[in-house]
């Protein structure tokens, strides 16, 4: 059964459904900002930049990979979340604290950064330490597990490294590799291997793929671990083993697709195998050192397209369980499809790719890439409503 | 829209009720009633019901009393939840059946061969 539900216990709505909310207002903020001001790509600490940045990845990349990860979890470990009633207080500090910390940015006001930025990470780090109790709970581990677990260090250490960054820069002992480690820790420890692993999982199961090891995806985590660690002290080895990671990962969604029992690929997942494009021009980029190019088609294409179609089966799937799945067997139900507005989800995915694809040659790309946020949120928000 | 599950068995229950009463009901009838229940009984995601998936391995009808054993497609997906309420919905509303067991098992486990032609062809490789 291609399910989501957490076994036995449902996860309050409101939980995953608060962090994707404010995740995808957050994307559109973001996105039009950029779009607003597109001269401030020229420079990458411009406080645009650094807002929009703060926006599309802590906000809504982070935002909905916490929101997800209370429905995920359970599913992965086969158990409930250890206190589900801590997450209101993640959210809420998380929620207060990301548009604070990119008001901050945009008013030069460091007060705010800070205050944004400690909100948020003391929100991330109650959901780390709830999940941590919920990983306690398993009795049966798997490599998905693993990535999961990684990506629970990251997303605690990459605001750390943040703060720490920003507290240097006021009081001394600042060092600009620490912002490499930062940006690494974010895009690599955090998106590359949630995306990666929780994919593994997710695509398979929306594909009905059947008879996939796990073996690749281990050794994946391997490979993108070490080579964020070589990333972030500048050696040539960290690249080498992020492109063998990514070669794994390719494979692994290969297999994964080729052992597929449903042969249509539906929106999500069309959005998924855009968003892996984008990952590998990234990788081209990088291996070219065109830093910018590499970190745009990361974070729009990649991060932008995939967390998007993988909301466009999660989400329906949430609202399912808690509006539907009672009623069944007594009054008519719809199926999960019939709860998505594809075409706008169609248009948003043409949108938000063109607009990823062109940033980085003209401005026009950030307003095609904003216009597509709209549809986008339109399309969850019927979700929602219905 | 297409229905996850629609109370349909209800019906033939009664159609079947306009020949014969519910003692009279014969195994085989209620037995095909009970299959046909469970046929309105859908994955959400797949569009499909639970016994052209070949989810289903048992289903006994020892009237008040109903079991079924199933499984999933793959473990740790627990719409279970879901699924076994539904069955429960679907069955009881069989003449004569009020209590409804469902047991989930992972030995023998799920593989596509179980699934129907029609379920394969609903999935697009008819």
């Amino acid at each position: 059964m291609t399910s989501l539900a957490a076994p036995n216990k449902l996860v309050p709505l409101a939980l995953p459904l608060g962090f994707i909310a404010v995740g995808a207002l957050e994307l559109v903020v973001g996105a039009f900002l950029l779009a607003l001001y597109p001269q401030a790509l020229q420079t990458y600490r411009h406080p645009v930049v650094l807002a929009a940045a703060h926006l599309l990845l802590l906000g809504f990349g982070v935002g909905v990979l916490m929101g997800a990860m209370h429905q995920l979890l359970p599913v992965i470990l086969e158990v409930p979340l250890a206190r589900p009633a801590w997450s209101y207080a993640a959210l809420a500090l998380w929620a207060l604290g990301t548009p604070l910390q990119a008001l901050g940015f945009l008013e030069a006001k460091s007060a705010w950064v800070a205050l944004g930025g400690g909100l948020a990470l003391l929100g991330i780090m109650v959901f780390a330490l709830h999940m941590l109790l919920t990983y306690r709970q398993a009795d049966r581990w798997n490599p998905v597990a693993t990535a999961l677990a990684w990506v629970t260090v990251y997303v605690v250490l990459t605001p750390m490294l943040g703060m720490l960054q920003a507290l240097t820069l006021r009081y001394g002992f600042y060092d600009p590799n620490r912002l490499a480690w930062h940006v690494v820790a974010g895009l690599v420890g955090i998106f590359l291997l949630s995306i990666l692993g929780v994919g593994h999982k997710l695509v398979g199961m929306f594909t009905l793929s059947h008879g996939v090891g796990e073996k690749v995806l281990g050794l994946e985590l391997w490979a993108l671990n070490l080579g964020l660690l070589g990333l972030a002290f500048g050696h040539w080895a960290g690249f080498v083993l992020l492109a063998a990671g990514i070669g794994l990962a390719l494979y692994d969604t290969y297999t994964i697709f080729r052992h597929r029992n449903k042969r249509v690929f539906d929106v999500g997942v069309q959005h998924f195998m855009a968003g892996v494009a984008f990952l590998l021009l990234s990788l081209v980029a990088l291996a070219l050192r065109r830093y910018e190019l590499a970190g745009l088609w990361f974070g729009l294409g990649f991060v932008g397209l995939v967390v998007s179609g993988m909301l466009y089966k999660i989400l329906p799937f949430l609202v399912w369980t808690h509006r539907y799945a009672p009623q069944v067997g007594r009054t008519p139900v719809p199926l999960l499809k019939d709860m998505l507005p594809e075409w706008a989800a169609h248009l948003a995915g043409v949108s938000l790719g063109l607009g990823a694809l062109l940033t980085p040659f003209t401005p026009l790309g950030l307003w095609c890439f904003a216009l597509g946020t709209l549809p986008f949120a339109y399309a969850l928000w019927e979700v929602n409503r219905q | 829209m297409k229905s996850h599950s629609d109370p349909a068995p209800a019906r033939w229950a009664e159609r079947a009720g306009t020949q014969m009463t519910e003692a009279q009901l014969s195994a085989e009838t209620l037995a095909q009633l009970a299959w046909e229940a469970l046929r309105q009984v859908y994955d959400p995601e797949l569009g499909l019901d639970v016994v052209n998936l070949g989810l289903i391995y048992q289903v006994r009808l020892e009237p008040p009393q109903a079991f079924v054993q199933m499984t999933l497609t793959t473990r740790g997906c627990p719409l279970h939840d879901s699924i076994q309420g539904a069955i429960q919905r679907a069955l009881t509303q069989l003449p004569g059946i009020t209590e409804v067991r469902v047991e989930l098992v992972w030995d023998p486990p799920w593989s596509p061969a179980r699934m129907s032609a029609e379920a394969r062809r609903r999935l697009g490789w008819g």
